[in-house]
């Protein structure tokens, strides 16, 4: 017990330092896994069967077999196309000169459309990337104080992860449910599950709430040193002015669609899988229609045909019974809906082809493959990890360490999320949520923490350790970006006014935690 | 054809898998002997990311299929309140397919995310000789362990024909688990490539990428 102890350890420790060398992280933690599973088998320490069911663990339910992250490569593609097409840019641009002429209004911009972004898309680097490359230069050049400007966007960047629809809270929903259902299972009590759902509508009200503080953060800047946020001068907006077409399009139509996908799914009326359908098909329609133009395409009025008939689909829903051919207005009915469908399937074809004909559709789509396939070889590393972990007993250490932490289930909450807070400085939100949140999830449930609350605790303290320097991903992602005369000091600098906001909201949401629990306690009943 | 059929293809591909091996010291040859075997090994790492390019396309159509197919499952549950199995596992074979699919392609563009912490102060010789450690000592045995255990699960399925487990569901249960060691050979293959580039790169056959994969770009941002 006491050598299988020392081998789990071990084993953690050579995994951290390899990698620090820069292999690729599924590989690594999958590979570091198998070589000491395999020194434990020669050495007698470790049970043979248990390394045998690797490839039907791939293929089981936990991988290519899982329902719910059948939502992320949907959710995948959904982002990448809006960002290729520049349906994206399109939103920062048309936001920042909405608000351009008000005091801090570009810094407004980039948190609402962060958060928007985020939404599709949760994946930090991509959000960072995009926003620095369009919104530092036009506020460097409007004036502002490259610190409040940098911290604007590193800090709008990691939106991503906490705010619905984002892909790190369907992992992390899968693992924190697989954990209290394990949690349940030792106590004997009924099964307890989180679904994607609930961690989103968990997830609403502190993402909303952190919006809010950055905004009010930016307004009150402007009041105190209105220097740092200057509007735009009458001389530098003589652009042509935003067309009424322009921001109904470019500003509406995608929000429309984040708020129908988020609706659907807070709502009951679709699962996580089939709204990140709806927002993937919806994609390729906003995608053919922005293009369109651009590449003189005539498809865009069978594209925009898709939305009619997704429209007429949804009306004759409501008004019909539709299940069977009973009378003559719903056998009507049918036939009508038949044929949207029909014209909805040709007009996401007609919106792959300009997307083709502008020269997208294999980048976009290679870019989606990459994204998806880099997450669950990361799931597969993974669950090679814990398999071997488990085997030398280490969830049990793990269970005994938190257990001997003093301060009881507090003291044990706070030394987990300092753990994955420095964790959060080398590993992506992917592999933590993959290899620690097993780990660590049912002895806190077991503890009697709530599962959702728990899982949001998790993704706030994440994101902040994302935005710490010197170490924070969001901040490396921005440098790498940003022009060269932007210090690095002053991005760090920027950077810690929205700790502090982050670890405010941290502590409200500890001291109130109906913050989190209150919206899917509503969906559940 | 008779099912037996299938456990002596199988036989054989094993036989042709053995008889492969050497080719994974392909790399280790360069290092020793640059002159005959770098010529070799770009050739052999043309062929494989090609049939990784191949790859990638079919995973490509399956993440095209997965949207469809996924979106006439909305349809038909949302108005005709109809669901059918046979098109959930279409669903679920085409969201299998892309990243078992795709991930040789990932690794062959860079898209795993790495630790970048300490990367860019390696130098490229040590990337170099990261890369080529990391390949044989964490993909190799990874892929070759799933190669190996998963055999007798897989004559199984081939020799049943293995179907869904529903009666209206699709009789392809077998080419699905097929994808576990179809991926494994797929990294194999790419890992070997990717292993001959490094190899390369040391012995400054191939000029070195220094820009490619420091920032940004492990994110498949």
């Amino acid at each position: 017990m006491e050598l299988e102890a020392a081998f789990a350890i071990s084993m953690f420790l050579v995994t951290i330092i390899a990698l620090l060398g820069g292999y690729p992280v599924a590989l690594t933690l999958g590979g570091v896994a198998l070589l000491f599973g395999l020194i434990g088998i020669a050495t007698g320490m470790f049970p043979e069967p248990v390394l045998r069911s690797l490839p039907s663990r791939i293929q089981g339910a936990s991988i290519m077999q899982n329902q719910t992250l059948i939502a992320v490569p949907l959710f995948v593609l959904m982002g990448v196309i809006l960002e290729r097409s520049r349906v994206a840019e399109d939103l920062l641009h048309i936001a920042s000169r909405l608000l351009g002429r008000v005091r801090g209004g570009l810094g407004y911009a980039v948190v609402i459309v962060g958060a928007l972004l985020a939404a599709s898309t949760g994946i930090v680097g991509a959000t960072v990337i995009t926003m620095t490359l369009i919104a530092l230069p036009t506020m460097l050049r409007q004036g502002y104080d490259p610190r409040l400007a940098t911290g604007t966007i590193a800090a709008s960047g990691t939106l991503g992860q906490i705010i619905p629809p984002s892909i790190v809270l369907i992992l992390l929903a899968d693992a924190v449910s697989n954990a209290a259902s394990q949690a349940s299972l030792r106590t004997g009590g009924g099964s307890a599950v989180v679904s994607v759902g609930d961690l989103f509508a968990g997830a609403l009200i502190p993402g909303l709430l952190l919006v809010l503080l950055y905004l009010f953060y930016i307004f009150v800047v402007g009041l105190v040193w209105p220097q740092r946020c200057p509007q735009a001068s009458e001389s530098g907006a003589a652009e042509v002015p935003l067309t009424l077409r322009e921001i109904v399009f470019g500003l509406g139509a995608p929000i429309l669609l984040i708020i129908a996908v988020l609706g659907a799914i807070l709502g009951g009326v679709a699962p996580p899988t089939e709204a990140a359908a709806i927002g993937a098909g919806g994609a390729i329609l906003l995608a053919g229609l922005r293009l369109a133009s651009s590449v003189q395409s005539r498809l865009a009025p069978l594209v925009g045909a898709g939305f009619v008939a997704l429209l007429l689909i949804i009306v004759l829903r409501s008004n019909l019974d539709l299940r069977a051919a009973s009378d003559e207005s719903s056998l009507f009915g049918i036939v009508l809906v038949a044929l949207a469908a029909l014209v909805f399937a040709a007009s996401l074809v007609c919106g792959l082809l300009v997307l083709r004909k502008a020269g997208e559709l294999y980048p976009s789509f290679k870019s989606g493959v990459h994204i998806t396939s880099m997450v669950f070889l990361i799931l597969i590393g993974a669950s090679l990890f814990s398999l071997v972990f488990r085997g030398f007993g280490g969830d049990e250490l793990v269970a005994q360490i938190l257990s001997a932490v003093p301060g009881g289930k507090w003291g044990a909450l706070i030394m987990t999320l300092l753990v994955m807070f420095v964790l959060g400085f080398f590993l992506d939100f992917i592999e933590i949520v993959f290899v620690v949140v097993p780990l660590v999830a049912p002895p806190l449930i077991l503890l009697g923490f709530d599962p959702v609350w728990l899982a949001i605790l998790m993704a706030l303290n994440l994101q902040t350790s994302f935005l710490t320097p010197p170490f924070g991903f969001a901040l490396f992602y921005l440098r790498g970006v940003a022009p060269d005369d932007v210090q690095t000091l002053d991005i760090w600098r920027g950077a810690i006014p929205f700790i502090a906001l982050q670890v405010l909201l941290i502590a409200i949401v500890i001291a109130v935690p109906s913050l989190a629990t209150w919206l899917p306690s509503l969906s559940a009943s | 054809m008779d099912a037996s059929a299938f456990l002596v293809f199988g036989g054989i591909l094993k036989w042709i898998g053995l008889a492969a091996l050497p080719i994974f010291a392909l790399p280790l040859a360069i290092l020793v002997l640059p002159r005959p075997f770098a010529g070799i090994g770009a050739r052999v790492s043309g062929w494989i990311d090609r049939l990784t390019g191949g790859a990638l396309s079919a995973a490509i159509a399956a993440a095209l299929i997965l949207i469809f197919a996924q979106l006439a499952v909305v349809i038909m549950r949302y108005a005709f309140s109809l669901s059918f199995t046979w098109l959930n596992e279409i669903v679920m074979y085409a969201f299998a397919a892309m990243f078992m699919l795709g991930s040789a392609a990932a690794l062959r563009d860079d898209a795993h995310v790495r630790v970048d912490i300490l990367r860019p102060r390696f130098g490229t010789i040590g990337r170099n000789w990261i890369e080529l450690a990391g390949i044989y000592l964490f993909l190799f045995p990874i892929c070759v362990r799933i190669l190996t255990t998963g055999e007798q699960g897989l004559a199984r399925a081939w020799f049943l024909f293995e179907g869904s487990r529903e009666s209206d569901g699709l009789p392809l249960m077998f080419l699905f688990k097929t994808l576990v060691p179809a991926f494994a050979l797929l990294m194999l293959a790419q890992g070997l490539s990717q292993a001959v580039k490094a190899a390369r790169r040391l012995t400054g056959d191939l000029p070195d990428d220094a820009t490619k994969g420091e920032i940004g770009g492990s994110n498949g941002a």
